[in-house]
């Protein structure tokens, strides 16, 4: 959900950043599967998630048609896909999937504008991407960002009925019905986000700057100290020699 | 109550021990977060144990599997004594202070909010030799308990004798750099391989090579005089971010490594990569012969358990049975980091003034815990074929019908091999079939077989069962070779170009067995494999399974509830 493409950006890390984005949507919609009360929607995430699997595997494919195409392009080790990469580059929050953080309303209105945010970052990638056999795999993953930011707005009109019909709003059905206002809203939110994680990462190598002087300095003090720590090892006899509080 | 927690370098784990030394449930963050190789602390594996059990977290002693200021000052002081104040990996270590298990009492906080009885910290290697005792290894003290991985806190590798479960001697230690574990990685990164995932692919190449460089990488390690050595010169993993090879590594063998994004039996020099992974199975296992060789003529002792991620190399197993002075040898089904939160738990067990009695431990305790999910949802995405009390009839049937069957029945298995709970099966008796679900289905490497399972008599009659390691063949944490005087064996597609099976022996109590049982020696032998795609971790739910089974395109689901085919 979370895309960062740079068109300063090297292409091929580009697509790898595409692809643990995918992922991570797949993560994503899978947790909120199994969590969500409702069967119908939990059908829908288990749909959604196959497709964000499946970007993230069609991504990877548009890596090694570039790589066939320009001979000139270098296969990295960082290249290679591991799945633990998408908690280390931050597309899935180890602290909290966002279906816990936000109650289900808001789930469903981040996942809406973040398909069409991706959907938009799809179209700048396309621009930068010749050939025909990944200019296809990219138009099909656009196609179904588009079904799943619709299917978002039948699921919002779905939790609005169900809520009238729970909680007796009968009356306020059309008052209550998320309007096209609110998601343009939450939309323009969500951009204004990710414009702000972007504007982050740009600034990564500036912050850098900042922090990597107090890190000498810590390591100039604590370093030389490490050079006189004796990190002794006893031998032991009985299990309680094993000393269970101590970290060291 | 005690929680065993392992975390922050390997797959992160968390174990339930009750009072009575008994593993009452296991669960692996990674089957949660889905998240493969997930190390982050396991804050989902956490809840869901506390929350399942009902515990109170106020008589819980929480215990964590190492010393978390002993293994970064290790790592720390060692880059900044060989390789300078200001070294990259100096820089890195400081850097990701926060990320290592420093943080631990921190984490643990934000899930119970400083609600227990106490915490505890166990030693890394101890935890690893102390997971055994879930088991039923069939032998008692005196043992030697040998832990052989890549480092923990500040060892690569140990042995322990116990004359009981709490009268525990440190034999013997190799400390870090020196390790098998970091030895057998390096030429893992060389060949183009992950690290920590794929040591596996090694070993099953290690069977189409040569003895060509075996003198090489007797130069680069190797063990004499109760000494483990690795010769520095040639790995890069204490001073680079990327490389665990060094460019002199690269020279010695005289072969570039492998970089190519072909699959390695796609590559120009696949010759010289197997011949690479040959000799380096061999110099590995000459290396840990010599290591037990030691600890035989120190301790006399014959009853031995191997943890650590080495014991997973089940090719290196089998060599060891033939030392004619072990008379036991037993590998746990999670000896890696993942299984040392069992150990942790019983560290905490333990210090509590009590011991583990062989004797009355729960028998072959491979499944723990209390897996069961609504299946109300799975009427949109199935048809039910039928309910319970047909499973085992209706399965054989599709099994003879040669259909891939997936299967996610009770709890879920320890450790990597999947032993019949969540698993994918196919009839072994047809060849194009176990490829089908091996290259097809999976997407596995052709060079690493697909394991059997199959009923004891079974095993007896094909393979020559080494009695010493016997509770292994339960666990598949051994190869077995086939008999010689099997020139018809029908069943290829399960054995290594090496004539060698990793054989799962199953009871039969167990679903997979009433299957072979029930079939009239019609089914004989089981292709397994574990119930995952590709870069997922095995399905845990029904959720997971679904989504395996839709990207993988399998029909049909075993639960316990019965027999499911995607609509």
């Amino acid at each position: 959900m979370i895309l960062t493409p740079d068109s300063d950006k090297n292409l091929l890390s580009t697509l790898v950043e595409f692809s643990y984005a995918e992922y991570g949507s797949a993560l994503e919609m899978l947790y909120a599967s199994k969590n969500v009360k409702s069967p119908n929607l939990k059908i829908g995430y288990i749909n959604h998630a196959i497709d964000e699997y499946r970007h993230t595997r069609l991504i990877y494919s548009v890596l090694a048609n570039q790589l066939k195409i320009n001979s000139k392009l270098e296969y990295l080790k960082e290249y290679k896909f591991r799945p633990i990469n998408v908690v280390e580059k931050g597309y899935v929050d180890k602290k909290g999937f966002l279906f816990e953080k936000f109650h289900l309303k808001k789930f469903v209105e981040f996942v809406y504008t973040n398909e069409f945010l991706a959907k938009k970052s799809f179209d700048k990638l396309k621009l930068r991407i010749k050939d025909n056999e990944s200019l296809n795999v990219i138009t099909s993953i656009m196609d179904d960002e588009q079904d799943h930011a619709d299917n978002s707005i039948e699921t919002l009109d779905d939790i609005m009925a169900d809520e009238n019909k729970h909680w007796g709003y009968a009356q306020n059905y059309y008052e209550k019905k998320y309007p096209e206002s609110k998601l343009k809203k939450a939309f323009y939110r969500e951009k204004l986000k990710n414009k702000l994680r972007l504007a982050y990462l740009k600034n990564l190598k500036i912050l850098n700057k900042i922090f990597d002087p107090i890190i000498l300095i810590l390591i100039l003090i604590f370093g030389n100290l490490l050079r006189i720590v004796s990190i002794s090892h006893l031998k032991k006899k009985h299990i309680s020699d094993f000393k269970p509080r101590s970290i060291i | 109550m005690f929680i065993g927690i392992s975390s922050y370098f390997h797959e992160s784990t968390v174990s339930l021990i009750d009072e009575n030394g008994n593993l009452i449930d296991f669960q692996r963050e990674d089957w949660h977060s889905r998240v493969k190789g997930d190390k982050s602390f396991p804050r989902l594996a956490l809840i869901k144990i506390i929350q399942e059990h009902n515990l109170n977290t106020k008589d819980i002693t929480f215990v964590f599997y190492e010393k978390p200021l002993r293994s970064w000052l290790t790592i720390a002081k060692h880059s900044v004594q060989s390789h300078g104040l200001f070294s990259k990996m100096s820089i890195n270590n400081f850097k990701n202070f926060w990320k290592s298990s420093i943080s631990f009492y921190f984490d643990l906080n934000s899930v119970v909010d400083g609600n227990y009885k106490d915490v505890f910290y166990s030693e890394h290697h101890l935890s690893h030799a102390l997971s055994n005792f879930q088991y039923d290894y069939g032998f008692d003290f005196p043992l030697v308990s040998v832990v052989l991985d890549g480092y923990g806190d500040n060892l690569c590798a140990s042995a322990y004798l116990f004359n009981s479960s709490t009268n525990i001697s440190e034999i013997w230690t190799s400390k870090y750099p020196n390790s098998l574990g970091l030895f057998y990685s390096a030429i893992t990164d060389f060949l183009g391989f992950q690290i920590n995932d794929s040591e596996f692919k090694v070993m099953g190449l290690s069977s189409f090579g040569k003895a060509k460089y075996v003198s090489q990488f007797r130069k680069m390690i190797s063990f004499d005089n109760g000494k483990l050595k690795l010769n520095m010169k040639y790995f890069d993993f204490d001073k680079s971010l990327i490389n665990s090879y060094s460019k002199e590594f690269e020279k010695l063998v005289n072969v570039p490594a492998n970089i190519s994004p072909l699959p390695i039996n796609k590559t120009s020099n696949f010759n010289e990569y197997a011949d690479i992974a040959c000799s380096a199975q061999i110099v590995l296992t000459e290396n840990i012969i010599k290591l037990f060789d030691y600890l035989y003529a120190k301790t006399k002792v014959k009853n031995y358990h191997l943890t650590g991620g080495v014991a997973l190399n089940c090719k290196m197993i089998e060599s060891l049975s033939n030392l004619t002075f072990v008379d036991n040898l037993f590998v746990p089904p999670s000896p890696g980091d993942s299984g040392a939160s069992i150990g942790a738990g019983y560290f905490g067990f333990l210090n509590s003034n009590q011991s583990i009695n062989t004797q009355e431990k729960i028998l072959n305790n491979l499944f723990p815990g209390n897996f069961s999910q609504d299946t109300k949802f799975m009427d949109e995405i199935f048809d039910k074929l039928c309910g319970k009390n047909d499973l085992v009839n209706e399965t054989t049937k599709l099994l003879l019908n040669d259909e891939i069957l997936a299967i996610c029945v009770g709890n879920i298995e320890t450790g990597p091999r999947s032993l019949g709970n969540r698993s994918l099966i196919c009839n072994a008796a047809n060849n194009d079939l176990v490829k089908k679900l091996s290259v097809n289905v999976k997407g596995r490497d052709e060079y690493v077989p697909v394991a059997p399972v199959m009923l004891i008599e079974t095993a007896r009659k094909f393979y020559e069962l080494r009695d010493n390691i016997f509770q292994c063949y339960y666990s598949m944490s051994a190869t077995a070779q086939l008999k010689p005087i099997l020139k018809d064996f029908k069943y290829k597609g399960i054995v290594h170009i090496d004539n060698t099976s990793r054989i799962q022996i199953c009871h039969e109590n167990t679903l997979i067995g009433k299957i072979l049982s029930n079939s009239n020696k019609k089914l004989e032998i089981l292709a397994n494999t574990s119930f995952n795609f590709s870069n997922d971790p095995v399905s845990y739910s029904y959720e997971d399974s679904i989504l395996a089974m839709k990207k993988m395109d399998i029909n049909h689901l075993i639960t316990d509830n019965g027999i499911y085919k995607i609509k």
